[in-house]
C-alpha cells in the first residue's frame, strides 16, 4: 500500500485512538491526571500533524507527481502542448521552466527531422545526377569495396564485359576480371612511393606529397576475350582510409584490330616483297653486267623482271587499298546532320564576320570530326570571303555515290588550284594544336577543290566519307494512297501577271500535312504542317516551318501508326485557327507547292474562315505534274518518285520530312518540265487542270 | 603528220620512259619540267594532248589542268593526269579540275598507249 496513503491512515488512526482513550478516562474520572493531559496533547499533536501533511501534500507533493509525469509524458510522445497542472501549487516556476525545456526539445526534433528531409533530398538529386552520368558514359564504371565485391556498375559496364550473369551487385570482381592486374594495381597505389618532387617546385609544395591516387593499364576479361584499357582509383573516406576503388574501362578491341591490320601491311611489306625485289635485283644486275648475253639467256633474264615487276605492282596495290580502308585516327569521327553542323558554321560567321550562310538543299548525314571540321569551314569560308569579297554564300550537303560533299556556293569565279593550295597550309586558330586546314582534310581523308557551278557561280566542294552504316531509314508503313481530288478551282490563278513568270524564278512555299484521317469534309482535322521554302531553285534548309496542331477531337489508332502523333503530344498544342495565320505569314505571297496538293489545300480551306486568312496564293501539284512528265509512273507515291528521282527521304510521314522530300522532289521537276517546254506558271496550270479533269474521269470510270 | 604530246613530269627517269613510249607509238613529243614551263610550252605551240603529273615543285598538276581549262582558246587540248597521287578522292578532283583521263602510277605502258590513242586516234606508224 502506497506511503502517502499509509501514513495519513496510521497517524489519524493514532490521533482517533487518543482522543477516544482520553474522552473515555475523562467520563471515568472528573480530574484529569498528568496521562491523560499527556494523552490529549498528543492526540493535538498528531492531528496537527495531519492537517500538515494534507497541505503538503496538496501542495507540494501531488503537483510534484503531476509534474513528473507530464515531463516523461512530453519527453515520451513528443508532444508540443503545455503542461496540465493543478490551479494550486507551491512550485512556482519549476513548470513553467519544464514547460520551455519541453518546447524547445520538441522545436530541435522538428529542426532535425527538416535537416534529415533536406538532406534525403540532396542525396536523391546527386543520386540521380550520378545515375544519369553514369548511364551516359560509354566507358564501363565498376565500384568495388576492399573485398571486391561490386557496390556499383553502369550499363556499359555490362555491355562491354557481355557477361550478364556474372555481373550483379555483392558479386565479385574477378568473376569478371583477371586477378593479376587489379591486384598489383591496388598494392601499388595503397604502398607505392610517392612521386618525386621536380626541381623548382616552389608553389607545388601541397601537392608534391600527395600520392598518386590513380593508374592506368591493361586487363582483360576472364575469359581472355576481351581487353580492356582499365583506369584504377582509389576511394578515400573523410579519414583518409582507403574504403574501395573505382575502375573505369573502355574496349580496346576495335583498336588493337586497327592497329593489327597495319601492322600486317607493313610487316607484308618487309617480308613478302623480299623475294620479288631479290628477284628483280639478281636480272637486272645480271643484264647490266653481262652485255653480251645469248639471246635466249637475255630474254629468260628480261621476263624474270618482268613478272617480278608485276608481282610486285599486284602486292603494293593491294597493299594500298587496304591501307586506305583504314579509316580510325586519334580524334573519333562520328555521325552528324549536316543540318546541325552547317548552323553552327553559320551562327559563328553571322557574328564574327558578317557573313551570311544560307543553308539548302536536302540536309544528310556526315561522318566527321565535328570540331575541326566547323573550324576548317569557317576558315575557308572567311578567306573565300576575303578573296572575293563576297558576303553572301550558300552552303550544301550533297549525297554521290561514294562520298556526301559539303558545297559552298557564291557568285563569281571559282577559285584557282594554287591560291587553295596556300590557304590549307595556315594554321587554324582554335583548333588543337593549331593545325592546318590541311591536315584535317587528310584527317577526313578529303580533299577540297573549287569549281564552277554555271549561271554565273562557283563553289568549293569538300568531299566526305559516306557514314558506315546507312542513314537511319524510317519504317516502311504500308498506306493506302490518300484520295486525289480533282478539283478545278485549285488551279486558277487571281492574278495574271503571275502567268507569264517563269516557274525558276518563283518564290514557293513546299508543305506538308498530316492529318487525323482521309475525310476532310466528315470531321477529321489537321494535326502537324511542315513546310520549307525555296527560292530561286534552292531548298532554303535553315528556314522551315513546322507545328503540331490540335486537332480538337481524339486522334484515331489508324492515323497515329502512320504520323506518330499521339493524343497526349498533341494536347497541350495550338489549334488549326492560331497556327493557320502563322502558317499564312510564312507562306507570303509565295506560289504553295504539295505533293496531292488538292488533299492538303482541302483542310485549309476547310479552316481558313475560322482562323481569318485566305490561303489565295497559287497552287502547283507536285504530283500531278510528276505524273506529266512520266506518264508511264507506275506507283506515283511520294516514296516511290522520290526513290526514281534520287531523293532521299528522311523522317516520311513527318510533315516537314514530307515536305522536303517534295521540296528536293520540285526542283528535279522543274528541270525535267523545262526539258518539256514548260517554263511558266500559266503553262503548269493548264497542265495540270488538264490532268486533273483526266484522273478525275479515270476515278469515276 | 602525227599528233603532238606534251610530257610534264619532274622526274627524269619516268619522263625517259614515256618520251620513247610515245615516240614509239608515232606521237611527236616535247617535255616540260615543271607546271611553269609546261604552260609556256602550250602558250609557244598547243599540243594535242598533255600527259600530266600531279606532284611538281612550282605549279603541280592540278594547278595547271585548272589553267589550261580555264583558258577557251585550249578547249581542244586533252589531259591525261598520270600520276602518283592515286586515291579514289584524288581522282575525282582530278576529273574535277578538268582532266579528261586519269592514270595512277604504277601503271602499265600498254594502258598509257590505250588511253592517247582511244582520245587521240593512233598517229601514223614510223616506219
Amino acid at each position: 500500500m502506497r506511503l502517502k496513503l499509509l501514513v495519513p491512515i496510521i497517524l489519524g488512526t493514532l490521533a482517533a485512538a487518543c482522543v477516544l482513550v482520553s474522552a473515555a478516562t475523562l467520563r471515568s474520572m472528573p480530574q484529569a491526571s498528568v496521562g491523560e493531559i499527556v494523552s490529549l496533547s498528543f492526540a493535538g499533536a498528531l492531528l496537527l500533524f495531519l492537517a500538515a501533511w494534507a497541505v503538503l501534500h496538496i501542495w507540494l507533493v501531488r503537483p510534484m507527481e503531476i509534474l513528473t509525469r507530464e515531463a516523461e509524458t512530453l519527453a515520451l510522445t513528443k508532444q508540443n502542448r503545455g503542461l496540465l497542472m493543478p490551479s494550486r501549487h507551491a512550485l512556482e516556476r519549476l513548470p513553467r521552466v519544464v514547460e520551455e525545456l519541453a518546447r524547445k526539445l520538441a522545436d530541435a526534433r522538428t529542426e532535425t527531422a527538416e535537416a534529415i528531409a533536406e538532406a534525403s533530398r540532396r542525396t536523391e538529386e546527386q543520386k540521380s545526377w550520378l545515375e544519369a552520368i553514369l548511364l551516359d558514359l560509354t566507358e564501363g564504371i565498376i565500384v568495388c569495396n576492399l573485398e571486391h565485391r561490386i557496390l556499383l556498375y553502369n550499363q556499359s559496364a555490362a555491355s562491354i564485359l557481355n557477361m550478364r550473369e556474372a555481373i550483379g551487385l555483392g558479386r565479385s570482381l574477378f568473376g569478371l576480371l583477371t586477378r593479376e592486374p587489379i591486384l598489383q594495381t591496388l598494392e601499388l597505389l595503397q604502398h607505392g612511393a610517392p612521386p618525386a618532387r621536380k626541381a623548382g617546385d616552389g608553389a607545388d609544395n601541397t601537392e608534391g606529397t600527395a600520392q598518386k591516387e590513380t593508374h592506368r593499364f591493361v586487363c582483360a576479361t576472364v575469359d581472355v576475350g576481351t581487353l580492356l584499357e582499365t583506369r584504377l582509383s582509389l576511394v578515400r573516406e573523410q579519414s583518409g582510409q582507403v574504403s574501395g576503388y573505382v575502375l573505369s574501362f573502355a574496349d580496346i578491341g576495335p583498336q588493337i584490330e586497327n592497329l593489327a591490320l597495319r601492322d600486317a601491311i607493313l610487316r607484308e611489306m618487309t617480308v613478302e616483297w623480299r623475294r620479288p625485289l631479290a628477284n628483280l635485283t639478281a636480272a637486272a644486275e645480271t643484264l647490266f653486267a653481262n652485255p653480251s648475253l645469248k639471246e635466249t639467256d637475255r630474254a629468260a633474264f628480261e621476263e624474270i623482271i618482268l613478272k617480278e615487276v608485276e608481282n610486285l605492282n599486284r602486292r603494293f596495290i593491294d597493299g594500298t587499298r587496304r591501307y586506305d580502308r583504314l579509316t580510325t585516327g586519334p580524334w573519333p569521327m562520328s555521325e552528324i546532320y549536316s543540318l546541325d553542323l552547317f548552323r553552327v558554321v553559320q551562327k559563328h560567321l553571322s557574328g564574327s564576320d558578317d557573313i551570311a550562310l544560307t543553308l539548302v538543299g536536302v540536309p544528310l548525314w556526315l561522318q566527321a570530326d565535328s570540331h575541326s571540321l566547323i573550324l576548317a569551314l569557317e576558315y575557308l569560308i572567311r578567306v573565300v570571303a576575303k578573296h572575293t569579297g563576297k558576303a553572301k554564300f550558300d552552303i550544301e550537303a550533297l549525297r554521290g555515290e561514294r562520298y556526301a560533299y559539303v558545297e559552298v556556293t557564291w557568285e563569281g569565279e571559282p577559285i584557282p588550284s594554287a591560291v587553295i593550295d596556300s590557304w590549307l597550309d595556315e594554321p587554324l586558330q582554335g583548333v588543337i594544336a593549331n593545325r592546318k586546314a590541311r591536315q584535317i582534310l587528310e584527317r577526313h581523308g578529303s580533299e577540297l577543290w573549287s569549281r564552277p557551278r554555271g549561271d554565273g557561280r562557283a563553289c568549293l566542294r569538300l568531299p566526305l566519307r559516306l557514314p558506315d552504316r546507312p542513314s537511319i531509314r524510317s519504317s516502311h508503313v504500308h498506306v493506302g494512297p490518300r484520295p486525289e481530288y480533282y478539283d478545278f478551282d485549285l488551279f486558277k490563278i487571281s492574278d495574271l501577271a503571275l502567268a507569264d513568270r517563269p516557274l525558276k524564278e518563283l518564290r514557293y512555299v513546299v508543305f506538308d500535312t498530316e492529318t487525323t484521317g482521309i475525310r476532310p469534309s466528315e470531321g477529321d482535322e489537321l494535326v502537324s504542317i511542315g513546310a520549307v521554302r525555296i527560292v530561286n531553285g534552292r531548298i532554303l534548309t535553315g528556314e522551315t516551318f513546322e507545328r503540331l496542331i490540335n486537332p480538337g477531337r481524339p486522334i484515331p489508332q489508324s492515323s497515329v501508326r502512320i504520323h506518330g502523333i499521339t493524343d497526349e503530344m498533341a494536347r497541350d498544342k495550338p489549334p488549326a485557327r492560331i497556327v493557320l495565320p502563322q502558317f499564312k505569314t510564312f507562306v507570303g505571297d509565295g506560289v504553295l507547292v504539295a505533293y496531292n496538293a488538292a488533299f492538303d489545300m482541302k483542310f485549309l480551306e476547310l479552316k481558313q474562315v475560322e482562323a481569318g486568312v485566305k490561303f489565295n496564293n497559287p497552287v502547283l501539284d507536285a504530283l500531278l505534274l510528276s505524273i506529266y512528265v512520266n506518264p508511264d509512273e507506275p506507283d506515283p507515291s511520294l516514296s516511290a518518285v522520290a526513290e526514281r528521282l534520287g531523293v532521299e527521304v528522311v523522317g516520311r510521314h513527318t510533315a516537314l520530312g514530307d515536305a522536303m522530300a517534295t521540296a528536293a522532289i520540285w526542283v528535279k521537276l522543274l528541270d525535267l518540265l523545262e526539258a518539256r517546254s514548260v517554263r511558266t506558271l500559266g503553262q503548269a496550270h493548264r497542265i495540270s487542270n488538264r490532268l486533273a479533269a483526266e484522273r478525275r474521269q479515270l476515278a469515276q470510270l | 603528220m602525227g599528233r603532238s604530246v606534251l610530257i610534264v613530269d619532274d622526274e627524269p627517269n619516268i619522263v625517259r620512259s614515256l618520251e620513247f613510249l610515245m615516240t614509239k607509238a608515232g606521237y611527236e613529243v616535247r617535255v616540260a619540267r615543271d607546271g611553269e614551263q609546261a604552260l609556256d610550252e602550250i602558250a609557244k605551240d598547243q599540243p594535242d594532248l598533255v600527259l600530266l603529273d600531279a606532284m611538281m615543285p612550282k605549279r603541280d598538276g592540278f594547278d595547271v589542268c585548272q589553267t589550261i581549262r580555264a583558258n577557251p582558246d585550249w578547249a581542244g587540248i586533252r589531259v591525261i593526269m598520270l600520276t602518283a597521287k592515286g586515291r579514289d578522292i584524288e581522282r575525282e578532283k582530278g576529273l574535277a579540275m578538268g582532266a579528261d583521263g586519269y592514270i595512277t602510277k604504277p601503271f602499265s605502258t600498254k594502258d598509257v598507249v590505250v588511253q592517247v590513242e582511244k582520245m587521240l586516234g593512233p598517229a601514223e606508224r614510223r616506219r
